[in-house]
Order: structure tokens, then sequence, then C-alpha cells
């Protein structure tokens, strides 16, 4: 227990064990993220009418690259989160038993044969061809085994006491658990009387699949308290009634508000009702959830640029835009209009790049700077905060914003010209916006696409540095 | 506290499976719908908006999409959409599937405020323009001909499509007629037009481009014709519903 309260450990004070997991998992993160944009890239360039028989002629189509996208997007944002709670079983979690190794190894192991087997046989047009979990359901057997072997690793530790732990550790729990229920109802269509229905498929699709977004928000959202608390070394909002309040409300959210995705389908409407109250709730808790936020990452040294902080800061404003987007379609007329456009990737885009993707890199790279500092001396972590990662930082942000911004506005008038089409007629869109939206996709696309790389590029070096991380004896007294 | 959620959870989760909503496919639909996951069709197309931007919404193409328009993008694809190579019991299968998607009791797929009884896309303005401007008998077959197969889902009025496909309206001014021949028959693989199916008889191409002449020469007219009918187009915005569209 340190002065303020907070029980932290420096990364090298660590069972070494414990460090190499949390490094294990920032290089899965980082080539994942690698595979997406790879992915991301591929499809977009598929897009574009000229190019796409170039693709066919080498077997390739939007059904491989696709779902390779969003399968590994998904991968970097679970990987980032599990990275940021095996930190925190460094600080926590003492020396790992031989139960606690062994179910390390099976996660590992089964999670790198489910990411190795999915690149491949989604290359090869092997998948489900579902939405998200487009890969074969025998990979989801792995990842669910790995997916317990951590779970009982971290309740092992979390567990006693845990409702009287800071709130990030109640976040993550009831992120675990959720992800198992959740990805076991993705799976459903895999019965007979789920498959022959597709209204009542796609309702439970749009319920597993929201709740489980929901489920990663709350891995990202408990990583941001538990890394600003680190920087901060301020572990009061951990504990706070507010933050438990905003925690509260935000599950909840995740628990219902789903069904803005399927208020057309002819479903229940007090399903529907549900999902709308909660939502227009929201909205007065954003702003102070948003104030919260603002203040956690405020509280941190200003004086020189740290590319977590920078990162974290950037994802504040995401989060006003994204919660502000959230509440406008779920107003059942509005979401009307802009369902099934590109206003729908554009608030996923929004939220997975914006929110988690800014929170989670600042996460790791405050992790890397520890573990490059561990080895290499105090002054070796400054590479990852220089002008050239700050100006990285602030250019992959405006890079996604312009595209996100686009997705939108391109949404928003598919929706409304959409609208003034008749029953049984094809969308045909007004020929400006079809030259216009395959330039500013290509052009946002590809600037987006250049920062990460950059970011990548500093990155991937310092994960990879060290093959094995340093067999430090853990420290005297370590529980 | 993490009670209530809980049960608010469970809530939530009873009521989404409590409620069966009256869509059992038959044997053959849901082997068309086995067939449109394993091709990954959702990866491009939309079932009540849930998918790929890429392709249109599906949820009711079954009453637009005719059975030859249907048979060749199974088949051969379109563009983008790449070849399938389904054989006439898999094209069967998916067109049950999709036959028994779209019942006007469980809704539509896209919102549509337009006027239900007269078209208002250009596609449909231009149409009628053709209809109405009386074109010279073998022209209105070729016509005809392309509006039945395959062509019009590609090839837009007056603009290059979505899908890259050029306006044909000038085509007579860039290919000969040898050239055109070629292209009803074989298509242009390198550019992502297949071969029409089912393939044009040497008459039908002599009506097709006897069709391309006469609309290059009526251009600007229909031009201004299509634009002025679909202007005239209304969008009812009182419409506009609160959940479900019909």
């Amino acid at each position: 227990m340190n002065a303020a309260g907070g029980f932290w450990r420096a990364f090298d004070e660590a069972d070494p064990v414990r460090q190499f997991a949390t490094v294990i998992f920032i290089r899965g993160g980082l080539i994942a993220m690698a595979v997406t944009l790879l992915g991301g890239i591929l499809s977009a360039l598929y897009s574009v009418p000229a190019l796409a028989p170039s693709f066919q002629s080498i077997g390739l189509d939007l059904r491989q690259l696709r779902p390779i996208h969003t399968a590994f997007a998904s991968a970097w944002i679970f990987l980032g989160g599990v990275a940021v709670v095996h930190r925190w079983l460094q600080d926590h979690g003492g020396v790992a038993t031989a139960g606690d190794r062994w179910r390390l190894r099976i996660q590992v192991a089964s999670w790198a044969f489910a990411g190795s087997g999915i690149l491949v046989t989604l290359a090869m047009g092997i998948g489900s061809g579902r939405e998200y979990v487009g890969f074969h359901p025998i990979f989801s057997v792995f990842i669910l085994l790995g997916w317990i072997c951590f779970v009982w690793n971290f309740f092992r530790v979390a567990g006693p006491d845990f409702f009287e732990r800071p709130l990030y550790l109640t976040m993550w729990g009831v992120g675990m658990i959720f992800f198992i229920v959740t990805f076991v109802e993705q799976h459903l269509y895999l019965l007979p009387s789920f498959f022959g229905n597709p209204v009542q498929d796609l309702q439970v699709q749009w319920k597993a699949t929201g709740t489980l977004v929901g489920s990663f928000n709350l891995f990202v959202y408990g990583a941001v308290i538990y890394i600003g608390e680190r920087i901060s070394r301020d572990p009061r909002y951990g504990h706070s009634r507010l933050a438990y309040a905003l925690f509260s409300v935000g599950l909840l959210n995740s628990f219902t508000n789903f069904a803005h995705h399927s208020y057309h389908l002819p479903q229940d409407h007090i399903v529907k009702w549900i999902s709308f109250v909660v939502s227009m709730l929201e909205i007065t808790i954003l702003c102070r959830a948003v104030y919260e936020l603002w203040r956690l990452v405020n509280a941190t040294d200003e004086q020189a640029f740290c590319a977590a902080r920078g990162s974290f800061a950037a994802s504040k404003y995401w989060t006003v835009f994204i919660l502000l987007s959230s509440v406008l379609i779920s107003i059942p007329p509005l979401n009307a209009i802009i369902h099934g456009t590109y206003v729908v990737t554009g608030h996923a885009m929004g939220a997975t790049i914006g929110i988690d993707t800014m929170i989670l890199l600042g996460a790791i790279i405050w992790i890397l700077g520890e573990h490059l500092q561990a080895r290499e001396g105090e002054l070796a972590s400054r590479v990852l905060h220089t002008r050239g990662v700050k100006a990285t930082v602030v250019g992959l942000n405006l890079g996604v914003a312009a595209l996100v911004l686009w997705l939108h506005v391109s949404g928003l008038i598919t929706g409304v010209s959409r609208a003034g089409f008749s029953p049984g007629e094809t969308y045909v869109p007004p020929t400006w916006m079809a030259a216009w939206n395959g330039a500013l996709f290509a052009a946002t696309g590809v600037v987006a696409l250049a920062f990460f790389v950059l970011l990548l590029g500093r990155l991937i070096p310092v994960a990879f540095r060290y093959w094995w991380v340093a067999p430090t004896p853990p420290p005297a007294g370590a529980s | 506290m993490l009670g209530v959620l809980v049960a608010c959870f469970a809530v939530q989760t009873g009521l989404v499976y409590s409620d069966d909503v009256d869509l059992q496919l038959s044997e053959q639909a849901i082997e068309g719908r086995r067939l449109f996951h394993e091709k990954a069709c959702q990866v491009c197309h939309q079932l009540w908006g849930q998918g790929g931007f890429l392709g249109p919404d599906l949820t009711n193409s079954a009453s637009r999409v005719d059975e030859t328009r249907l048979a060749s993008l199974l088949t051969v694809g379109s563009g983008q959409m790449p070849a399938l190579h389904f054989d006439s019991e898999q094209i069967a299968a998916m067109r049950a599937f999709l036959e028994e998607l779209d019942r006007a009791e469980i809704g539509r797929g896209q919102l549509r405020l337009g006027d239900p009884d007269e078209g208002t896309s250009p596609q449909a303005a231009f149409e009628r323009a053709v209809v109405d401007a009386s074109a010279p008998r073998d022209a209105a077959a070729g016509f005809e001909s392309f509006r039945s197969g395959v062509c019009s889902a590609c090839h837009f009025p007056f603009q290059v499509s979505i899908v890259g496909a050029p306006d044909l309206s000038t085509v007579v001014e860039r290919l000969d007629e040898t050239a055109l021949h070629e292209v009803l028959t074989s298509g242009r693989p390198e550019k992502g037009m297949p071969p029409p199916v089912p393939a044009f008889s040497q008459s039908q191409r002599r009506q097709v481009i006897e069709y391309f002449r006469w609309l290059n020469g009526q251009r600007e007219a229909l031009r201004l014709e299509t634009v002025r009918r679909q202007s005239g187009a209304t969008v009812d915005w009182s419409r506009l519903p609160w959940w479900e569209y019909r």
C-alpha cells in the first residue's frame, strides 16, 4: 500500500510470469490491429468498382476481407483490455501458482491457435457468414476455452472481497461474465429452431452483438480508470459513488440499447420502449461522465507531452461525439432514416477507434513505457513520448475524425434520399454522392491508415524488442 | 445494485426470447438461408439493415428481382459481386428464402416514403419516359430485353452507376457494332461485366443495339423528361414511422 492509498508495483517488481502475460497480450493486440488495418484497407480498395475485378482475378473478394477486418478489430480491443487486466494482476497477483501458469499457457495457446486458424480459414473463404463472428464456429470453442482460463486466473486474485475493490475490477469482472453469456448467445444460430426463424435469429443476434460491445466497453472504461489512477496517483475515483452510478447507467444501457438496431423488426414494443427510454436517460449522464473523464485526464502532469495522456485526452472528445450520436440514433423516426446506412458504420468506427482504440493505445503506451524503463533505464521510455508520436496521435485522430464525419454525412444523405424512393425500387444514390463517396473514403481512410502504421511502427519494435521478460525475482513479502 | 442490473438484463432477455415471430422457414428456404451464410452474402448485402453496404438490402428483393436476373446474379455475378456458380437447385433454394422474407406483415427492410403506386427513382422516371416516347419497334423490343435482363441492375440512365457501370446512352459513340455484339455476347470480364445470362439471341442483340442508337439520338430529350418526372415525385414525410416500416 502506498501513501496515496493505492497498491501499485513497478513493472519489473512483479512476477516474471505476470510480466510475460502482460507483454504477450500487448503483442497479440498489436498483431491483431495490424491484421485489422490490412483487412480494412484491402476491403476499402475492393469497394472501388474499377479495382474489384483485379481482386477477383486473384481469388480475393469482400467475403474474405471484411470478416478478417471485423474479427481482428474485436480481437484487438479484447486483447488490449486483457493486457491491461494482466498489468493489474502484476500489481496484486503475487507469484503465479502452478495452476495460474497452466491456465495462462492454455489461454495463450488456444487464442494463438484460434487467431491464426481464423486468419487462414477466412482467407480461404471458410467462415460462418455471420456478422462479427464471421469465423468458423470451431474456433469459438478455443476462444471460449482461453477466456474461461483468463476469467479463472482473474477471479482467483480479484475474487476475495470483490465488491470492496475499486470500480474498475467490478467493470472487468462483469465484462468477463457478460462476454461468456453474449458469446454463447451469438452461436444460438447453430440450433435449427433459431436458424429456421430469421426474425427471431436477427433479434437475438442484435441483442447478443449489442451486449458483446457492452462487454468490451466495460474492459475499456475499466482500463481508463485503472491507468488514469496509476498516472494521476489518485485512487479515490475508483471508489466514488458517482463512478458507481455512471457504471450502473452504462451497464443498463449495454443491456438494453441494442434494440435501437431492431426498432424496425416485428418485435414486442416493450423491448423497444425500454431501449428508447434508457437511451434518453443516458444524456443526463453523458455530461457528467465527460466531466469526470476530463477531470481524471487533467489531474495528470501537463508539463511534458505524454502519449498515453494524449490518447486518453483524444478519447474524451470522441466520447462526447459518439454518445451524442448514440442518443440521436435512438430516436425512432431518426433511426428509421439512418438505419442500414453508413451512419451506423461511422458510429461503430468512431466508438471502436475514437474511444476504445484511443484509450487502449494510451494504456499500452504507458505499459510499454514502464516495460522499457525497467529494461533500459529511466529515460528509455521517452522514445514513446516524442513530438513525432504526438504528431502521429493528433494526425490519427484528425484522419479518423474526417472519415467518421464523412460516413455520418454520407449515411444521412443516403437515408434521406432513400426514403424518397417507392417500395420495391432499388435505391440508387445521387450521382455526385456516389463519386464523392469513393474519393472521400479513400482519402480519409488512407490518411488514417498512414498514421496507424506510423504508430504501430513505434509500438511494435518496443513490444517485440525483448522476446522474453527478464526473470527478475519478485520482492520479498509479495503475496 | 448489481443484482438489480442483472434482473434488468434477465427481463430484457426474457422479452426478446419470448417474442417468437411466426416466420418459420420451409425446408427449401432453410437451404437457401444456409447458402446465404455459406457464401457470406451478408458481407455485402443486408437483411433488415444488418450486413454490409456494398450491395442492396435483400429483405424485399424477391418482389423486385425476377427469376432471370436472380439466376444471372447467382451464377456469373455482376461487377463487384463475384461469380457464385449456383446450380438450378441452389437458385431455387435462394429464391424460396428471399420470397419467404419478403412479406408485408413482417415489415420492410428499408424506409420508403415515395409514392407506392408510381415509382419515384431515376430509373422508374427514365423507364416511363422511354415508354411514353414511343420508340420504333426494334428499339422498343431492345429496351424490353435490356430492362428485363440483368443489364439495368448495373447500368443507370445518364450516369456512371455506383458499381462503375457506364452510361449506355453514349455507348454507340464509343463502340462500333462488332464490339457491341461482342460485349452483349461475352461481357467484359476484365472490367467486371459478366456475360448476359440467359444469353441474348442474335436478334435480341441487334434490337438492343438498335435501342442504344435510338437512346443516343433522344438523349437530351429523355434526360430532361426524366428530370422533370423525378422532380415531380413527392415524399410523404408524414408517414415517417415510429417503429416498424410497413
